[in-house]
């Protein structure tokens, strides 16, 4: 699996979900969902899978604590982990890996980056290349967000 | 009117650059129908019964005349001349080519337009008050607020894939002509008792297969919070609308589902925590975008005794006059309706001649802008009252000045079974007939207002359930059947018509609609509406008359 930066570098790694596996392995890019036994101990190198119907701020456990969050599109079409993303980041503080899964297409490049992801992940080199084309498809936009601190009206007032 | 800047023309150019490589890439097998769909949609396109279908976005229904002559342009060389104007104060192109589709986005950001948003589970094109800064009987002139949306709603980055399509509606004045209480978010600028101005918040309203009348939320919410506001409604509505079944999953469902009262906890509970961040509107921002919508120089006028002298001689332009043309705020000034109603004509068709004349009466007799209104006609909301009879001939002429604003056949109709891939039932054929029997404007005006509304399928684009008459096409074993309803309203008076009986078939749709009209005549008393004589007595004699 290759994990795509939002800077454009890459770094293979085997994300996988625990708790479909027998123990921790320690692996970077290894994470638990929510309702895993182990949630309150997982080694500081772990990080956490939320499905997209979770709140983020509801949450039994301090999802900051984590080494990276993973959020989840299962379709390109559904736009649940935008608002999840945005609400790590702003309000939480985030400051680790956002990590998007499942169906990333390039033409959603800038509003997960916009949003707050900032790591992709993507089943081969291609896919990758193909995602990162849409990295420059905008260059300005209306609202703030993680990625802009002002919004339009705010930028244009400072002249 | 706005004028875009460095900001608004990159985003603009730069969308067309994104949507052309989108197609490129269609064309070339790289994207999947299924991924090309929501693309494309994303930016107005729809593969209908026999072309493609490009909606354009016309920001709360302004149009400089520049823009509509690129329009016509645009009819010309990319359409077979002419252009639909939609209920969504948009216009609709039938027939281009998809290949050509990249090319006619970059002309339309030539003259500042676009189509971004006019499809797909997105925030659309705001609309508003067609008479927004000319209405006599307004509080303040909307469409900066409309503006200000525009601007937050285009490329919101988490709202672009939201459960459904979401629509916002803005008015300032009592009589709501924007219909904001079927729309996902209908604001209303409002006084309160202390002399302040804000908006009443309605959610939750909509046509199609569930039609609701949206509810209030919030009796008076500060317009430097209005984006706040907007964005906890929407994040609460994108992670909790329900994604399981695409009929279930406008934001009226989930406020349904949840309770008024709920939804609204966790709105404000959302907006306590964003509403004092970068999305508070300062003072400053919002008489920024005020200033592009200051009056133009109107002169010292009074009403011409010329005019009056040419009411009185041509019984013609009177009945004109006194349907197709309104009251304006500045003195010896009208608003004026350009009817695309011709009973031979599908409702809101318009050619590129049509829309070239129509520029061309702007500039002349006005200050260069055309408004399009959800009812489907054109507005030249500048008219010196000395000038209505030129204006008049010049509309005569073109077939533009059919005076029945507000009357029966001034209905609304979707293009129905003859362009569109989802109707189930033809509403333009229907419209030629229910014209035929109503061709005696005398008789017409005698009626009085009725709001007739039709759509070619319960996706309601032609606002059928808040029709006074609404009219549905329905499928049953391959033939077209009509379901009738009365008593609805889109405006102040908001309400879901009733279903009369069992849908009538093709061959009489246009003979019951006759019947139903008739008993109005009957029952009314005095110069009642239709709308109110249906309140009164309830639908009972009507169905009666129709099914015996």
């Amino acid at each position: 699996m290759i994990l795509l930066h939002a800077d454009g570098s890459r770094t293979t790694a085997d994300l996988r979900l625990l708790g479909t596996e027998d123990a921790l392995t320690g692996i970077a890019w290894e994470a638990i969902g929510p309702d895993h036994p182990a949630i309150d101990d997982a080694p500081a190198t772990v990080g956490l899978h939320l499905p997209n119907d979770v709140d983020v701020e509801a949450l039994a456990t301090d999802p900051t604590r984590f080494a990276f969050v993973v959020l989840h599109f299962p379709a390109f079409t559904d736009g649940r982990a935008y608002s999840q993303a945005r609400v790590l980041r702003e309000r939480l503080g985030y400051q680790g890996p956002i990590v998007a899964t499942g169906e990333l297409l390039q033409d959603q490049a800038c509003y997960l980056k916009r949003c707050g992801f900032d790591t992709f992940a993507l089943p081969d080199n291609e896919a990758a290349d193909t995602l990162a084309r849409g990295f420059n498809d905008f260059t300005t936009a209306y609202q703030a967000t993680s990625s802009a601190e002002l919004p339009a009206y705010r930028r244009r007032r400072a002249g | 009117m706005y004028q875009y800047d460095a900001i608004d023309q990159t985003i603009v150019d730069e969308r067309v650059r994104q949507f052309r490589d989108q197609t490129n890439r269609y064309l070339r097998g790289e994207l999947t129908e299924d991924q090309y769909r929501p693309l494309r949609l994303q930016n107005g396109l729809y593969i209908q019964r026999f072309a493609p279908m490009l909606r354009i976005a016309i920001p709360y229904g302004v149009l400089s005349t520049r823009q509509l002559r690129k329009l016509a342009d645009i009819a010309r060389t990319y359409d077979r001349g002419y252009g639909h104007f939609t209920t969504r104060q948009n216009l609709q192109f039938n027939w281009p080519k998809l290949e050509t589709v990249p090319d006619l986005l970059a002309e339309l950001a030539s003259v500042e337009m676009h189509a971004i948003q006019t499809s797909g589970n997105c925030i659309r094109n705001t609309t508003s008050d067609q008479y927004a800064g000319v209405a006599s009987d307004e509080l303040e002139d909307p469409r900066p607020y409309c503006e200000i949306i525009r601007q937050w709603s285009s490329l919101h980055p988490e709202f672009a894939y939201l459960p459904r399509k979401f629509k916002i509606a803005v008015t300032a004045s009592r009589t709501d002509r924007a219909a904001i209480r079927v729309h996902d978010i209908g604001l209303h600028l409002i006084e309160n008792d202390e002399g302040r101005r804000g908006f009443a918040v309605y959610v939750g309203g909509g046509l199609g297969r569930t039609p609701i009348i949206g509810t209030r939320i919030r009796d008076f919410l500060e317009p430097v919070d209005m984006l706040s506001y907007l964005e906890a409604i929407l994040r609460v509505y994108n992670r909790l609308g329900r994604r399981d079944n695409k009929y279930k999953a406008r934001i009226k469902i989930l406020v349904r589902e949840s309770g008024a009262e709920r939804f609204a906890e966790w709105v404000e509970a959302e907006w306590a925590k964003i509403r004092t961040g970068s999305l508070q509107l300062d003072d400053e921002d919002i008489t920024r975008i005020q200033a592009f919508f200051q009056p133009p120089a109107y002169e010292n006028l009074t009403d011409s005794a010329e005019t009056d002298a040419q009411a009185t001689a041509d019984p013609a332009f009177r009945n004109w006059l006194q349907r197709n043309v309104i009251a304006h705020k500045q003195p010896g000034y009208r608003i004026v309706t350009v009817s695309l109603k011709d009973p031979g004509e599908a409702p809101g068709d318009c050619t590129a001649e049509q829309m070239e004349r129509v520029a061309y009466l702007a500039d002349e007799y006005g200050f260069g802008e055309v408004r399009t209104t959800h009812e489907q006609n054109l507005i030249l909301p500048d008219v010196p009252h000395h000038a209505l009879h030129a204006v008049w001939s010049a509309l005569a002429e073109l077939g533009l000045a059919t005076p029945n604003h507000g009357m029966i056949s001034d209905m609304i109709a979707c293009p129905g079974l003859d362009f569109c891939s989802l109707a189930n039932a033809g509403s333009i054929g229907v419209a030629r007939e229910i014209n035929d029997l109503f061709s005696d404007l005398d008789e017409q005006y005698d009626l009085g207002e009725i709001k007739l509304k039709m759509s070619g399928c319960m996706n309601g684009c032609g606002h059928h359930s808040v029709g006074h008459i609404g009219i549905l096409g329905v499928d049953k074993k391959g033939e077209e059947w009509y379901q009738i309803t009365l008593g609805g309203s889109a405006a102040e008076d908001a309400a879901l018509g009733q279903r009369l009986g069992a849908s009538v078939a093709r061959d009489d749709i246009a003979p019951t609609i006759r019947k139903i009209v008739d008993t109005f005549a009957e029952l009314r008393e005095g110069e009642e509406r239709f709308f109110d004589t249906v309140g009164r007595l309830g639908i009972d004699p009507f169905r009666q008359a129709v099914y015996g």
